[in-house]
């Protein structure tokens, strides 16, 4: 991984300058919004949520979707570890559904079929880099069909589409990592897009410490129980000068994981 | 005539602002950009060595943020669903949500009337077998009896995790309060007394305890198996740069704030209708996030105010002071059900009569005002005064 050229170096320096000079190094700051919202653009989703890391990506949308103790969450037994990991740490089952290759993404006829056993709350699938022959229109219908959420990871991947078209359109939320392995870079940091405003306003939430968006660092909390998986100006501001400078790495290839096999899952098998 | 009746402001000049950056800050964050260690696993060691060795804390790791820290901690601790973890509900609520994030029961206990912290005296009673930690909160900076709450962990068996959230820095009997209990966690969030943005910090001098925070940090993952359920919550490279830097001006700050508050005291001690927070002599240092000052309702009442109107005609004056916390236990997510969803347990929500109390009497302003001089204390004292002197004019409504 290249990282940021010194041309995006120069640049970012001065801006994480005027961040530092600003006093508005966290907690919501324009940054943090003008970034998502930038990022969600660059997807093709219509909102865009920034939190500290990929794993806090996860969380927000999983929490959004109620997906902790009680409820079962569908994942790749081949996956990128966070999908299943995030479950198992807000409490959910998980259940797996078979991947033969993780580099061809789940299959309808596997997906169908723990649908229908399992009767998750949600689905998390990954984002393969073979997209050509993944059926996600079908994986899309078959979760619409069966009236469970169907959630995407994209990895460090913020470009990928399907057929040239937007991840967000199939699923309803998509989530990114800004960190080592991602074609931006920009330290610790993670990302969910969507182009659903209620998921959007229930991540918000629960990213920060259950206010609404717009409500920044006040006392004012709704009904959440809500965490804080805010990213820091800092890493916004990195990673917006990075794509405003169109300064993309290769992202590397995902680390795949067989997690029936891992001790963390081997009761749940 | 008072401002919030159209009259001149006390003060029209902002206060001093926070965060403060200098040249340190700059060239901490210019190593950080031109760096390769965006994801920082330098610097966070950089920092924690320091962090540690200066408070006496065998292990310290810096983490996204004070809320993840509490998580983290209580999970380490092998705290999960159906166990009870006690807590003020005089508090913000990262408190409660790391508990109930770690799948436990929250359980509230009452306030000390002059503190707003935890009450030694009623804790005990809520205490049951299944009870395995209580967090002590160090509201506004300010310690907490923590002879007391070790005491009492100690005899009952339970973890006693100290969220010094609002209180780095702070001392009780000379000893940096980090280095008490089984745990600490401090937030690094933008107005905290130290920070960066998003950032926060546990310590601990328990080495199986540092050993599971470690593996829990790593993702869960030992010998490369994934052992344990576990997110990545370790700090980033700019923020753990900007630590360092804000770090070494801790201590100066800290003074500035002491003198000021001690001075701020004094004003107010001539006030009939308000009083400083009450301040145990064991309290080595206060780390004043928040300067709590109790109103006497009663007094304010007989003039025709009541705490909000009293606040309002305040901060027209030009002075931020904030009407404080509401009680967790009202807060919707309690009365609700959600956090019964979470954690399989209902939430006794019965009131507590110290934190009732609390949450009628108590106000405060914020750290970055005690940064300031003493100017700027007498107009904190000064506008409470003028809208205490001039309350019955112009019909401030109760």
């Amino acid at each position: 991984m290249r990282g940021a050229s010194v041309k995006t170096r120069e640049v970012l320096e001065k801006k994480e300058l005027e961040v530092l000079a600003s006093g508005i190094w966290g907690t919501i700051g324009p940054y943090s919004v003008s970034c998502a919202a930038r990022l969600a653009e660059l997807a093709g989703a219509r909102r865009g949520l920034l939190c500290h890391s990929a794993d806090a990506a996860l969380e927000a949308v999983y929490r959004h979707f109620s997906l902790w103790r009680g409820r079962t969450v569908l994942v790749g037994a081949v996956s990128m570890p966070s999908d299943a990991r995030i479950a198992a740490l807000l409490g959910a089952s998980v259940r797996f559904v078979d991947v033969a290759d993780p580099a061809d993404g789940a299959q309808s006829e596997d997906l169908a079929a723990c649908l229908s056993h399992d009767k998750p709350d949600a689905v998390v699938l990954d984002v393969p880099t073979r997209t050509d022959a993944w059926p996600l229109d079908e994986l899309s219908a078959l979760c619409r069909d069966a009236g469970v959420p169907l959630i995407l990871n994209a990895g460090g991947r913020l470009r990928v589409k399907w057929r040239g078209r937007p991840l967000a359109g199939f699923a309803d939320a998509v989530c990114h990592s800004l960190e080592k392995g991602s074609e931006l870079y920009a330290g610790k940091g993670g990302l969910v897009v969507t182009d659903s405003d209620e998921v959007f306003d229930g991540a918000f939430a629960y990213h920060n410490c259950g206010r609404a968006f717009g409500e920044g660092c006040t006392l004012k909390i709704d009904g959440y129980v809500g965490g804080d998986l805010r990213v820091s100006e800092w890493t916004a501001c990195a990673a917006q000068v990075r794509l405003e400078a169109g300064d993309f790495d290769e992202p590397a290839a995902p680390t795949y994981v067989n997690m029936t096999e891992q001790p963390l899952f081997a009761s749940r098998r | 005539m008072l401002a919030v009746n159209g009259g001149k402001p006390l003060r029209e000049r902002p206060f001093p602002g926070w965060p403060v950056a200098d040249e340190a800050d700059r060239d901490e964050i210019v190593r950080a950009v031109r760096s390769d260690d965006w994801d920082g696993e330098e610097a966070r060691r950089r920092f924690e060595a320091k962090f540690a060795g200066d408070c006496g804390a065998k292990h310290c790791f810096a983490v996204a943020n004070g809320t993840v820290s509490l998580e983290l901690i209580l999970r380490a601790m092998g705290i999960r669903c159906g166990d009870e973890v006690i807590l003020p509900p005089y508090t913000f609520i990262a408190t409660l949500s790391s508990i109930v994030f770690a799948g436990a029961t929250p359980v509230f206990a009452d306030i000390d009337p002059d503190t707003c912290n935890l009450y030694p005296d009623t804790l005990e009673e809520k205490i049951t077998s299944r009870t395995k930690a209580v967090i002590a909160v160090a509201v506004g900076g300010c310690p907490p009896d923590l002879d007391a709450l070790t005491d009492i962990c100690e005899r009952r068996g339970v973890k006693l995790i100290i969220d010094a959230a609002q209180a780095v820095g702070a001392e009780w009997l000379g000893r940096r309060i980090c280095t008490y209990g089984d745990a600490a966690s401090v937030s690094c969030q933008n107005t905290k007394n130290l920070t960066c943005g998003e950032g926060g910090i546990i310590a601990t001098r328990d080495d199986a305890l540092a050993g599971r925070i470690g593996l829990l940090l790593n993702g869960g993952e030992e010998n490369g198996r994934i052992v344990a359920a576990a997110e990545d919550h370790r700090l980033g490279g700019f923020q753990a740069a900007v630590l360092m830097s804000q770090y070494a001006k801790l201590q100066a700050d800290m003074y500035r704030r002491e003198r000021n508050a001690a001075y701020l005291a004094g004003r107010l001690k001539g006030m009939p209708f308000v009083k400083a927070a009450g301040y145990d002599e064991r309290i080595t240092r206060h780390a004043y996030h928040l300067f709590l000052m109790r109103l006497d309702c009663a007094a304010l009442a007989e003039r025709g105010l009541d705490k909000s109107s009293f606040l309002k005609a305040v901060n027209a004056e030009g002075i931020p002071l904030s009407g404080g916390y509401a009680p967790l236990y009202l807060f919707p997510c309690c009365a609700s059900g959600m956090v019964e969803s979470m954690t399989g347990a209902k939430v006794d929500v019965s009131q507590l009569p110290n934190c009732e109390r609390a949450a009628r009497e108590f106000a405060w302003t914020y750290q970055g005002c005690l940064t300031g001089t003493f100017a700027d204390m007498d107009d904190i004292a000064d506008a409470m005064l003028k809208v205490w002197d001039n309350a019955g004019e112009c019909g401030v409504q109760a």
